[in-house]
């Protein structure tokens, strides 16, 4: 049976081929920082003896296992499972969805959560909670000014009451960049 | 249209949360007095008894925050890096003067990164056995470490803790090496003596009193010159022949550069709190003492972080054991 | 046995002081509120509760209230996990699988009511394990050395695989995945920074909270609105409150089971609740005969873990209260309340402080019941909330999220881990990768990175160690087993395709 999709997409539509494909980028992600530059460098020039004592995380032995060890052997694990998925996915069966991604979903809900943390000190709590939700909002298509407007102002209230005079949780309702409105402080 | 809209919005919400930008004395809201070290551990202890204390006399609640890592450092940077207003201060111990040599990167400076509040207790310690190690007395203790050298093992809460220090000067009395076994924490530690999984470990009364007091552990020694009311049965080093003195002091930090009125008013609170009766018989169910009056002052302090470290260095270097 | 009537006639007698009774009830209302609120966990709530409970006459008191704030906390949690699908402790996510499920085809009614059945039913049979057998059941944890926590761990991650629906591998990539992701942070035995790129703020390590409310909750969110306009996220009509007499007979061997399972392995420090729930739901899915339904929305998958959970998170109080050694965090800021009621934790307590100890032990039971009470009316209340348009509903989520993972430690770098691991999240559920085996890898990976170099340093290097130990091989075989049970039917299916295909 021929996948009749264009390659591309039946490649998307691959569940495996992109599991392995993340599997295998996060075993590289933590097997480079486990040996960093000097032990990749060690590893090729000299063997496996010298970059394990080279690396960035030491591998130690059995006996006394440096902080690469248990890295270093997760890591395998993960690679050797990710290029199992890889291959398999590389079998012709189209296994998908066809669900649509996200985008506005993705760009507003982790946007504003970014942004609750890059401001929440500078800006503190009162401003940073109404532009975050407001923000959040909008991943939806059906959200209307007026609703986040409403929204905002409602959950900024509930969540001063709860976490401020609630909880007594010890932060600025307006943080530092709002000094020279409100005149010092 | 909109803008006034959000505009009324901020307006309405900024009247329901008041004037809060004010200045108010020090101190207007809670003050997090950092541990380096996990919860339920003999710093963590100290910590809270004196946050509490602390707390009545500042009006306003001084809660403790659990910061472990690294020996200490990791907690020790958060309140370097802090803002210096007094809001956040460090409980440590020794190992503010210790890990000056143990670790060659700090990321801050020793002597020039903090305020010095106060010394709080020096807390001595004591050499404790799993239940069937068979050895009765320190002594013993010593010919069983030399002659099964190669199996025996030895529980600490990590590089810089307290039990390591300890052990690490054990060590270079008795002239002989032994498997060190690290916890993130003396409390998981004190789980694998109890259940004879490691042999021994040296620590600090706060947590070992309740065990030797019921003969859950084996005691062999206790550092302080004279032997503690609380655990009599337990010998010093001096009647065992031995030369082994040491206190684990704590004392309380801020950040460098924080305003002489607020060290003034930590160092009165601090004093306060460990004037405490309450405090002083939290301490002696704990085998301790609070620190004199003369002593919970930043001069007393700074003093003893300066002859600790002059005291280490060359205890570390000959041992040749670093942290990093 | 008298001696136990005798004990239990104590405990009862302060339990039921009128004093006690207003604080018991007003520390699990507040548990169950921090619990419902995402992010929220009771480490933070305790010990900023600390001060105030130390004003209190009474060490009892201070000591009933602050437990009915752990275990108020755990009931709450479950609550979110079985409405928004968002886990407030770590033992909850389990519950989130087949909870969530449940709330979507609009049973939230019963399955809230079954969490709350088993918990209850679940802290009834842990309170009098605990009365029974707690000093024998503290001399069993004690024979757990670092190879038989290494191996249970094992064991746990293998009943994690088990319990995942999809490919096999998969779930074990993600358990992996979660292992790595757990190891950032300072490391104990070198004090040498991992997987940091030197920022400060991680040295702790990523906090569970943010990956745990992001890979379930925030993801959840993102799938909800991938369909808008086809599809309306939420449920569309609600099937009942309580449980059916069929759901009360599918349910009733799951809370035995879950609560024996609990009642053991909650006693083991460090974790031992949240492996107790996992194993309880691997049980289930095992013994089920039709497994088919675990994860689309199974009973039993919420009956089994939750009292497992529950029964696990009494017996925790074993060691703390008979050995003076807590088991996970919020138990270690309680004996810093004991110590600030001027009682030292440890094992004379039991003797010392009869009345602290077997008090605190019949309040346990008061509170669960005082539970079931206070949250049996409340689910008419809950299943409404999800009559809330989800365009409503879900600012609110990400609202609480936010601050809730805020105000565990003031890190913002908690809120970057929440969108990385939101958008982490749904991508790989998406591809058929379930979180919650990630989740439990995540909760484990340091310590079982530690225990592992534990044992190796005490035995000298010598693998074996985890085979001569008897304790630990048996564990061991077990995990094999499982992972045998797990493996053979994918083999046989994917050969019967193969063959089919040809």
């Amino acid at each position: 049976m021929r996948d009749p999709r264009p390659f591309l997409q039946a490649t998307l539509h691959r569940h495996d081929l992109l599991a392995g494909a993340i599997f295998i980028a996060f075993a590289m992600f933590f097997l480079a920082q486990t040996f960093g530059i000097d032990g990749f460098t060690a590893l090729f020039r000299e063997g496996w003896e010298a970059a394990t004592l080279d690396a960035a995380l030491p591998i130690g032995t059995a006996r006394r296992m440096g902080p690469g060890f248990f890295p270093l052997l997760l890591s395998a694990i993960l690679f050797l499972l990710g290029a199992i998925l890889f291959l398999r996915g590389l079998r012709i069966a189209p296994d998908g969805d066809i669900h649509p991604m996200p985008w506005r979903g993705m760009l507003f809900i982790l946007g504003a959560t970014i942004f609750f943390g890059v401001c929440v000190r500078e800006l503190g709590l009162v401003p940073t909670t109404a532009l975050s939700v407001f923000a959040a909002a909008y991943a939806s298509q059906r959200m209307t000014l007026r609703l986040a407007v409403i929204l905002s102002a409602v959950l900024t209230v509930f969540v001063l009451a709860v976490f401020h005079y609630g909880l007594g949780m010890p932060l600025r309702l307006y943080g530092p960049w709002l000094d020279f409105v409100l005149g010092g402080g | 249209m909109k803008r006034s809209l959000i505009a009324a919005v901020f307006a309405a919400v900024s009247l329901i949360a008041g004037g809060a930008a004010a200045q108010q004395q020090f101190p207007s809201r809670p003050i997090t007095l950092i541990v380096p070290f996990a919860a339920g551990g003999p710093t963590d202890t100290v910590g809270r008894v004196i946050a509490e204390a602390m707390s009545r006399d500042l009006g306003q609640q001084v809660v403790v925050e659990n910061v472990g890592g690294a020996g200490g450092t990791t907690g020790a940077a958060r309140v370097a890096n802090a803002p210096k207003d007094g809001y956040t201060i460090l409980l440590w111990h020794i190992g503010m003067a210790t890990s000056d040599t143990l670790y060659r990167r700090l990321p801050y400076q020793t002597l020039n990164s903090f305020a010095h509040i106060g010394l709080v207790t020096e807390v001595p310690m004591t050499i404790i056995g799993r239940p069937r190690l068979p050895a009765s007395d320190l002594n013993g203790l010593i010919d069983y470490v030399k002659r099964n050298a190669a199996t025996v093992t030895m529980a600490n809460a990590g590089v810089g803790s307290a039990s390591h220090l300890c052990g690490m000067l054990f060590m270079s009395q008795i002239q002989q090496a032994v498997t060190t076994v690290p916890y993130p924490g003396t409390g998981p530690a004190m789980t694998d003596i109890l259940g004879d999984q490691v042999d021994f470990m040296c620590d600090q009364t706060t947590t070992t009193t309740p065990q030797i007091q019921t003969g859950s552990v084996k005691a062999y020694l206790v550092t302080s010159p004279n032997r503690l009311e609380q655990i009599p049965n337990v010998k010093t080093a001096k009647e065992q022949g031995m030369n082994f003195e040491l206190g684990i002091w704590h004392g309380v930090w801020a950040p460098a550069g924080t305003p002489q009125p607020v060290v003034d008013r930590l160092v009165r609170a601090l004093q306060f709190a460990l004037g405490e009766r309450p405090v002083a018989q939290r301490f002696a169910a704990l085998a301790t003492s609070p620190s004199k009056k003369e002593e919970a002052t930043p001069a007393a302090l700074e003093a003893k972080v300066r002859s600790e470290i002059a005291r280490w260095k060359p205890l570390i270097q000959a041992a040749g054991v670093y942290a990093d | 046995m008298s001696d136990l009537l005798a004990n239990l006639g104590l405990g009862l007698s302060v339990a039921l002081s009128l004093q006690n009774v207003v604080f018991c009830f007003l520390g699990v209302l507040l548990g169950t509120l921090i619990g419902v609120l995402p992010g929220v966990g009771p480490v933070a709530t305790i010990a900023m509760l600390l001060p105030i409970t130390a004003t209190f006459d009474s060490p009892a008191t201070a000591m009933i209230m602050l437990a009915g704030i752990y275990y108020g906390a755990q009931y709450g949690g479950s609550t979110t996990a079985i409405l928004m699908n968002m886990p407030g402790e770590p033992s909850s996510s389990v519950t989130a699988i087949d909870g969530y499920k449940l709330a979507r085809k609009g049973r939230a009614g019963p399955a809230l009511a079954t969490a709350a059945i088993g918990s209850f039913f679940a802290g009834t049979i842990a309170t009098i394990v605990i009365a029974v057998a707690a000093p024998p059941l503290a001399r069993y944890a004690l024979k757990f050395g670092p190879p038989e926590y290494f191996s249970l761990m094992v064991m746990g991650l293998i009943c994690a695989v088990a319990l995942a629906h999809g490919s096999v591998i998969k779930a074990l990539g993600m358990v992996i995945l979660g292992l790595l992701f757990g190891l950032v942070g300072a490391d104990i035995f070198a004090g040498v920074d991992r997987f940091t790129f030197g920022i400060r703020e991680l040295t702790d390590g990523l906090n569970f909270a943010a990956v745990a409310v992001g890979i379930f909750g925030i993801a959840e969110i993102l799938r909800n609105l991938e369909n808008e306009r086809a599809r309306d996220a939420m449920v569309t009509k609600i099937t009942g409150l309580m449980p059916t007499k069929d759901d009360l007979k599918r349910i009733a061997a799951p809370i035995l089971r879950g609560t024996a399972l609990g009642s053991l392995l909650g006693v083991l420090p460090g974790g031992g609740s949240i492996l107790a729930a996992f194993a309880a739901y691997t049980v289930e899915k095992r013994v089920s005969k039709t497994p088919e339904e675990f994860g689309q929305g199974a009973i039993q998958g919420v009956a089994g873990p939750e009292s497992a959970n529950n029964a696990g998170a009494q017996t925790s109080f074993i060691p703390m209260l008979t050995l003076g050694v807590p088991t996970n965090p919020v138990l270690a800021v309680m004996m810093g309340a004991m110590i600030l009621q001027g009682i030292i934790p440890g094992p004379q307590v039991i003797t010392r402080n009869a009345d602290l100890f077997w008090g605190v032990i019949a309040s346990m039971w008061i509170g669960n019941a005082m539970l079931v009470i206070l949250n049996l009316p409340l689910i008419g209340l809950w299943v409404r909330l999800l009559t809330i348009p989800y365009y409503v509903l879900f600012p609110a989520i990400i609202a609480f999220a936010a601050i809730g993972s805020y105000s565990i430690a003031s890190n913002e770098y908690d809120l970057y881990a929440l969108a990385l691991f939101g958008g982490l999240g749904y991508i790989l559920v998406r591809l058929g990768c379930e979180p919650a085996p990630f989740l439990l890898g995540f909760v484990l990976g340091p310590q079982m990175e530690e225990h592992l170099r534990r044992a190796l340093i005490i035995s000298r290097g010598d693998w074996s160690v985890f085979l001569t130990r008897p304790l630990s091989a048996t564990l061991l075989g077990i995990a094999a087993v499982v992972l045998l049970i797990v493996f053979v039917p994918q083999i046989a299916r994917k050969r019967a395709t193969v063959f089919q295909e040809d």
